[in-house]
């Protein structure tokens, strides 16, 4: 189940936040990671899933003339830790594992999957880990998030929701005009 | 946003019509295949193509990647679907077909120029146009019609635009080709 949990607008200025990420890449500012981390073929448990799929169905990451492809931004490098804090003092996340920012630039995916970690073997310990997603842009024409059979699009900036999780399978795809930005926490 | 809307539940068999669809056999379409066609109206090139076109650019769009098949009936599939579907939407249909979106491809932000559109008004037509899901719910299958996101929706319903103008776009994150059935039509 994914359930709405609250807007965050009142306590994170998203636009500045957004500002900052466009700056990354540029002058002395650190660029961003670009995802999908993992491919076809690498050794980490449960990773074939989701590449089977992917192969199956004719995907093709941009380098290689294909869609898929998402940017990532993470705190302390991209965008100040302050802002995770906030948020999980917010939500009283007590631990959490993984946060970062996606960015998905028009015409491009971040096909169906669920986000197989490098340490995969180790969560397993912790099979009840939530994860929470923040819609940090404005709502924007194209920019959709599908999480398992619910599609969230025109949400309001800063509505944040939690899934009950983490292995939820989802997707991420932009067929409007301007970038698309998520904040993810698990 | 959509208008009216209703199910062709036992009314049309759309399964029927997707196993005479021949994947990726259909008309290929790509923004240069687009505009290759509308050479005989250099008009409708310069005044609405191009704008189009403009705002991919813009937005950096890979053109080789924005892709779809259309088919169309009597050539592609049994031209009595779309006479069928005329009969309960009360139209004559001007344009119908069905699109097919692959996974991992996009038809971005647009609205459909119509080459025939001036000679359709000039004759009185007052068009309009309807979508049908004529495929079950699958994952990953996104329509957008302004500012509404069609998402799982059940498969045989059909939904009336507010306007045949209406920006709108389809992608497919999904696993699965992707089929809707359009028909723009006048109302009788």
């Amino acid at each position: 189940m994914i359930k709405y949990v609250g807007n965050t607008n009142a306590i994170i200025n998203w636009d500045q936040v957004i500002a900052g990420l466009e700056k990354c890449g540029h002058e002395t500012h650190p660029g961003p990671f670009y995802g999908p981390k993992h491919k076809a073929g690498d050794p980490i448990p449960q990773l074939k899933e989701v590449t089977d799929i992917w192969t199956d169905a004719g995907y093709h990451r941009v380098e290689d003339g294909g869609t898929v492809q998402w940017d990532m931004f993470f705190p302390g490098t991209h965008f100040d830790q302050s802002i995770v804090d906030k948020f999980v003092e917010h939500y009283n996340i007590e631990k959490y594992s993984s946060v970062w920012i996606s960015r998905i630039w028009p015409g491009h995916f971040a096909p169906i999957h669920w986000d197989v970690n490098d340490m995969e073997e180790e969560l397993a310990k912790y099979p009840d880990r939530l994860r929470w997603h923040c819609h940090i842009g404005k709502p924007t024409f194209g920019h959709v998030l599908i999480v398992e059979d619910q599609v969230f699009y025109n949400q309001q900036q800063g509505d944040v929701f939690q899934w009950d999780s983490r292995k939820y399978w989802h997707a991420g795809t932009n067929c409007g005009l301007t970038p698309k930005y998520l904040f993810n926490i698990w | 946003m959509s208008k009216r809307k209703f199910s062709t539940h036992t009314l049309i068999d759309w399964d029927a019509v997707l196993k005479q669809i021949v994947p990726k056999t259909g008309d290929f379409n790509t923004p240069v295949t687009v505009m290759d066609r509308v050479t005989d109206n250099p008009d409708l090139k310069t005044t609405y193509y191009n704008g189009i076109m403009d705002t991919w650019k813009k937005a950096n769009y890979d053109f080789a990647n924005i892709q779809w098949y259309d088919y169309y009936p009597g050539e592609h599939f049994d031209i009595s679907v779309q006479e069928k579907f005329a009969e309960l939407v009360n139209a004559e249909p001007r344009r119908v077909f069905v699109s097919e979106v692959w996974p991992g491809h996009c038809v971005p932000y647009h609205w459909d120029v119509e080459d025939k559109e001036e000679e359709w008004l000039a004759n009185g037509d007052k068009l309009v146009r309807w979508v049908c899901f004529m495929d079950k719910a699958k994952f990953g299958h996104v329509f957008i019609l302004e500012d509404e996101c069609f998402y799982n929706i059940e498969q045989h319903m059909t939904y009336e635009w507010n306007s045949y103008r209406d920006y709108h776009a389809g992608t497919n994150a999904g696993n699965e080709p992707y089929y809707l059935f359009h028909f723009l039509g006048a109302e009788k």
